[in-house]
């Protein structure tokens, strides 16, 4: 199949899995730091990192989102 | 369907055996099975399920027959479901016919174990996150494996650093893309999993308003029935996103250019 045939609108659909990515990102992230403040004893310093980082990936997978969406490309697919 | 009219009748655990893996798989009319300790319930649908499709391909397909007919097309209409509509789109023709087979089983295979759950007498199998654990592990390795084969070891490196971004980012932007590796299949797996499992929960929720206020919760059995019609929508539409979103995963990896 060439490039022409794809079937129209199916890059729309990689938005379809965004809020399973993002709260997944969120809990591994959240997660691996209330692990290490557990496993070192330091209060909270590293799940507040975890919660950082996590919503780094939430924007950082939406951005991607919104660019390839708004790419003229694809909107002339 | 144990006494609900006896005292110690609890409405969760009567829901939560209707969904939850177990070594008994019960037929019609109280008739029990006790399934040895090393297979499950969800182990045995999944075997069943595999057995199914073994048989479908091999003795109903009908591979000499120059105009398919019969179940034969419907098989083939499958097959080319997956390889123009996803796989080809996503992997062009030359990786596409390479992973051709694994996107095909995907789909079947799920879609086989989702439609037996919908059949009095088997069990859903996809509502087990272990099964789709299983699954979501051969994407990943899919994805490793076919990028460090596709690239080599530094290619896939930096896949990881996105072009035209300045360095210092980059510190930034990498450990974020390397996290997304893991994030996707996991995704997938949750996914399917709560999908399937959600739907049997509010048809046994329905059901089991029924059994708790008896005659007077009758006519909400149309509500079983309009969602289990659901389900069945549900089943072609889960097998075809997992199939979908490893393909297009995949293809990130294998064609990140585009």
């Amino acid at each position: 199949m060439t490039s022409s045939q794809k079937p129209k609108g199916l890059k729309d659909l990689e938005a379809l899995n965004f809020g399973y990515t993002s709260g997944v990102a969120f809990f591994l992230c959240t997660g691996a730091g209330y692990w290490a403040d557990q496993k070192w004893g330091t209060g909270f310093r590293y799940t507040l990192i975890g919660v950082f980082v996590g919503i780094g990936v939430i924007v950082f997978e939406l951005w991607k989102i919104i660019q390839n969406l708004n790419d003229p490309k694809h909107k002339n697919k | 369907m144990s006494a609900p009219e006896s005292g110690s009748f609890q409405l969760s655990d009567y829901i939560m055996h209707h969904v939850a893996n177990s070594n008994e798989w019960r037929l019609p009319f109280n008739m029990h099975v006790s399934l040895p300790e090393y297979v499950s319930l969800h182990g045995l649908m999944t075997l069943l399920g595999a057995a199914i499709l073994i048989i479908l391909f091999t003795v109903f397909y009908k591979h000499n027959s120059r105009v398919p007919t019969g179940l034969t097309n419907v098989l083939e209409l499958g097959v080319l479901f997956v390889r123009d509509q996803i796989v080809y789109p996503f992997l062009g023709e030359k990786d596409g016919r390479k992973f051709l087979p694994v996107f095909c089983t995907f789909f079947f295979f799920i879609l086989t174990l989702n439609i037996m759950g919908n059949i009095p007498l088997f069990a859903t199998a996809t509502a087990n996150i272990n099964f789709t654990a299983g699954l979501a592990i051969i994407t990943f390795f899919l994805m490793t494996l076919g990028g460090l084969f596709k690239h080599g070891p530094v290619g896939f490196l930096k896949l990881f650093a996105p072009s035209g971004v300045p360095v210092p980012v980059l510190f930034i932007l990498a450990p974020i893309e390397f996290i997304g590796l893991f994030t996707k299949p996991i995704a997938l797996m949750i996914r399917l999993f709560v999908a399937m499992l959600a739907g049997h929960i509010v048809i046994a929720a329905f059901l089991g308003l029924i059994l708790t206020f008896g005659i007077f919760a009758l006519p909400i059995i149309i509500l079983p029935v309009a969602i289990s019609g659901l389900e069945v929508g549900v089943a072609f539409l889960q097998a075809y996103i997992f199939t979908f979103l490893s393909a297009l995963y995949l293809g990130q990896i294998l064609h990140p250019e585009h």
